[in-house]
């Protein structure tokens, strides 16, 4: 998404306010986009799972939640929209953990495909390192959830919504240092979750 | 408390500004004049490395978003070009003065950010075209690469700054800055006619070289990072974007137009016309705003080329910037008796001067190319703006060079029947709006209108019989409609997100499969045409397979004969038919692909036939008018979602003994 487009996304919310339907949907569109992504980087780590079903074809379950949790809300504004959408897909994915990794899922106990994350050696050796398995990514996106306000909804714009910093500080109003500020207090502070409170 | 918690921030900050621009500062220099937070500082910046994968792209999968750095230990590219001093930096890329240890020459060395590529290999593409332009206005890219994931290209090294540098310093005088405008243009229309559209004019990218010439660099490099549509356009970038580039509409050479009028006017004036230095009040003001009042001595015949070049709306430019630069030249000959300008006799010279120019300042180049202006210099032609070959008896059109709205393509041309329309042969950036097809075309062969922007109206006469893959990608179709004699239709209207209604004549009797042709959900309805445009679907009886998504929101959709053939539908092929009342599943059909039917809140009535054998997940959600399903004997498996979150009964016809 460009600087450019966040007027044509302006004008669509316009247009959802008043009962669009299409325009609502061509809304999600960007969404819908950024969890495929973070659908597939999530699931890149565990190859295996195409046992099961596809990532496209997790990712559309998710879609369809994402696409009807979304369509019934009423959107406000730009900032508001990305508040929900952040939200909710961060939802998705963390279902998603659980779907496949609960207690039930059906890769909970499928030692072929996937290794707990403390059988990779040396891999996590450094666990504020990239997550590479599903469990660490649900932990991760759970950790967001706990952040502050201000800092949960700069890792919704940056991360899960993949907006420059310079489009987030025209959609929450406030200065590009703000948004620096910010995003580097929640990843200071993911940082220490991620590597066990020891930041 | 608080104000250490403040200092750390603000050092932090600093720290990573400097690490962006490749110092990594270390926490004991930050905070020389606070040794008490050293401590404290190392931690959180050895933290923010640790944890810097959260700024990389999601599908980059590269190692870091850094360049190489500019350390004193000089980094060495392709064991040939070793890096020593950054010389510019904007929010693409870095670029550095390197040694060419082979050909022991200077160069210039670009690396761009990988947050901001879409794929190294787009972008390898792209420089790779780009270094094809060979014209004695644009640095000559004389190598591309990629080394440890980091792309770089190499240029020559063009010593004597930019355009921005010499506006900066107020030094230049107009005549001098009008002549090197000139040259620029000349340099665009060369690139245009070679399909290279620049899309980043700026006096940054202008560059002087010794002589006093000016040269155009970075051509199409934004235009690969455009592609990743996370381009953030620096401000200085901003001031010359054209209102439909802001606007995220489609963009051609005549963007490229209006970024060339706003350094006119810069050059002219001193300023550019629109500056706040907000972005998004400078983003309304491109596209909203009119165009400040002239300065007095603003001289009329060039105030009026400008003024044309920032018109807001494209269409309204001039047409192409070989336009705009036969304007200028208009003007500077009317000037001939009056303000000097030394550049007319040398632009007249051109050939002979620029081969002396280019052995003398660039002992490896190549010959001084001949830029021709596309067709004033062609031989009469009987086509008039189009070009073509005979094929045995036949004529096939290659290419395009007119400027009119309506294009109309002959049916004869030297007295043969013009039958092909060739591949790419009005690829981009074309005026047309319209084209009308004689009924001679019998195909309509690859990428041949492809990223027409413009292309709103085009009818398919009955007669073609071929229309391959990308004919009318990128085009700005609102319907198409396929005659009854189209018996093979590529994958040629993908990337057209105005394109909603696609019209199938009812005679098409070859046309029997609709398996990705759909796969778009701007398509609202699929017509019979010419008769009831604005009734849903008869679909031809031939077609066997509905491919995935083959319908999806196909939002005026109320009910759909399959035509009995029908062995496979794909998933998520009715999806969000909100309209949908009544369906037949045809017994060829093995089994219902997971979604199929998901949001049809109205469908009433589905049947399913014997012979279906497996419904998968998820396939009537929210299927609210349901009553009631019944289960034919052949069905063996039933995913446990199947029916979740519909109300309908479950009836289950028992298998005979």
């Amino acid at each position: 998404m460009t600087v450019g487009s966040d007027t044509q996304l302006q004008g669509l919310i316009d247009l959802a306010k008043t009962g669009d339907d299409r325009a609502k949907t061509l809304l999600l569109d960007h969404s819908c986009d950024r969890l495929l992504k973070l659908t597939r980087k999530m699931f890149r780590g565990f190859p295996g799972l195409k046992r099961w079903e596809t990532t496209d074809d997790v990712f559309q379950n998710s879609l369809i939640r994402l696409h009807r949790s979304l369509a019934s809300m009423q959107v406000e504004s730009v900032r508001h929209f990305f508040n929900l959408a952040g939200v909710q897909i961060r939802r998705e994915l963390l279902d998603l953990k659980k779907h496949h990794f609960g207690p039930e899922g059906r890769g909970a106990n499928h030692h072929t495909d996937h290794q707990p994350s403390d059988e990779l050696g040396g891999v996590l050796a450094n666990k504020a390192d990239e997550p590479d398995d599903i469990c660490m990514w649900g932990e991760f996106h759970a950790y967001v959830d706990r952040l502050p306000e201000e800092q949960k909804e700069v890792v919704n714009l940056l991360f899960y919504e993949g907006l420059t910093q310079e489009e987030a500080s025209v959609i929450l109003g406030v200065s590009e240092r703000t948004i620096k500020r910010r995003w580097q207090e929640a990843k200071l502070k993911l940082h220490e979750e991620l590597s066990g409170g020891s930041g | 408390m608080d104000r250490v918690k403040e200092l750390l921030a603000e050092l932090l900050l600093r720290w990573e500004e400097l690490y962006d621009r490749g110092q990594d500062t270390s926490a004991s220099e930050l905070a020389k004049d606070h040794p008490e937070l050293i401590p404290q500082l190392e931690r959180r910046i050895k933290a923010l490395k640790e944890i810097a994968w959260l700024d990389k792209p999601l599908d980059d999968d590269s190692a870091g978003d850094e360049p190489p750095k500019p350390t004193p230990v000089a980094c060495t590219l392709a064991n040939r070009f070793q890096l020593d001093e950054l010389i510019a930096e904007g929010g693409f890329a870095q670029v550095f003065r390197a040694y060419d240890r082979e050909l022991q020459r200077t160069v210039a060395v670009k690396i761009p950010k990988p947050s901001k590529l879409g794929s190294h290999e787009d972008f390898l593409a792209e420089a790779r075209r780009v270094a094809r332009l060979k014209h004695d206005s644009i640095v000559p890219v004389h190598d591309v690469g990629v080394e440890n994931g980091t792309c770089f290209i190499v240029t020559e090294y063009v010593e004597d700054g930019s355009l921005a540098d010499k506006l900066g310093s107020g030094t230049v005088p107009r005549e001098q800055a009008l002549r090197w405008v000139s040259e620029i243009s000349e340099a665009l229309e060369y690139a245009h006619l070679n399909g290279v559209i620049h899309r980043d004019i700026k006096p940054a990218n202008i560059l002087i070289d010794h002589h006093g010439r000016a040269l155009l660099a970075d051509f199409g490099i934004a235009h690969s990072a455009n592609k990743t549509g996370s381009f953030a356009p620096s401000l200085g970038t901003l001031r010359y974007m054209a209102p439909e580039q802001l606007e995220g509409k489609p963009s051609d050479q005549r963007s490229d137009i209006y970024s060339l009028g706003v350094v006119l006017y810069e050059v002219m004036t001193g300023r550019i016309p629109y500056s706040s230095s907000e972005p998004n009040v400078l983003r309304k003001e491109i596209i909203l705003a009119k165009l400040p009042a002239w300065p007095a001595g603003f001289p009329g015949d060039v105030r009026r080329i400008c003024q044309k070049a920032l018109s807001k709306s494209p269409h309204q430019r001039q047409a192409s910037v070989a336009q705009f630069a036969a304007e200028l030249r208009r003007v500077a000959s009317s000037r001939r008796g009056g303000i000097p300008w030394p550049w007319i006799a040398l632009l007249v010279a051109l050939p002979t001067l620029l081969t002396v120019a280019v052995l003398s300042s660039r002992p490896p180049a190549p010959p001084a190319p001949v830029v021709r202006s596309f067709p004033e210099n062609r031989p009469p032609n009987p086509a008039g703006d189009f070009r073509y070959e005979i094929v045995r008896d036949e004529v096939k059109i290659t290419g395009f060079a007119g400027s009119s709205t309506v294009v109309k393509i002959p049916d004869t041309i030297e007295a043969r029947p013009v039958t092909i329309i060739g591949q790419e042969a009005f690829k981009q950036s074309k005026d047309f709006t319209e084209v009308i097809v004689p009924n001679t075309i019998r195909t309509i062969e690859d990428s041949a209108f492809r990223d027409c922007h413009w292309l709103r109206t085009f009818t398919i006469p009955n007669g073609v019989t071929t229309i391959r893959d990308g004919a009318f990608t990128g085009c700005a179709l609102t319907e198409i409609f396929l005659p009854a004699s189209v018996t093979h239709f590529g994958n040629a209207i993908y990337a057209c997100p105005t394109l909603k209604t696609i019209g199938v004549a009812p005679a098409n009797r070859i046309f029997t499969s609709i398996d990705g042709l759909l796969y778009d959900k701007d398509i609202t309805a699929i017509l019979r045409c010419p008769e009831g445009r604005s009734a849903p679907v008869g679909l031809n009886s031939k077609i066997h397979h509905v491919g995935r998504m083959a319908f999806h929101h196909c939002l005026n959709l109320s009910s759909i004969d399959l035509p009995k053939g029908v062995a496979f539908i794909g998933q998520m092929a009715f999806y969000r038919c909100t309209k949908l009342q009544q369906i037949v599943i045809p017994p060829g059909v093995k089994k219902l692909e997971a979604q199929t039917f998901v949001d049809c809140p109205r469908l009433e009535r589905i049947i399913l036939n014997e012979g279906l054998e497996e419904i998968d997940g998820g396939n009537f959600w929210g299927c609210s008018s349901l009553q009631t399903i019944t289960i034919p004997a052949s069905v063996k498996t039933i995913h446990p979602t199947a029916f979740e979150n519909c109300p309908a009964t479950i009836e289950y016809v028992k298998p005979q003994p």
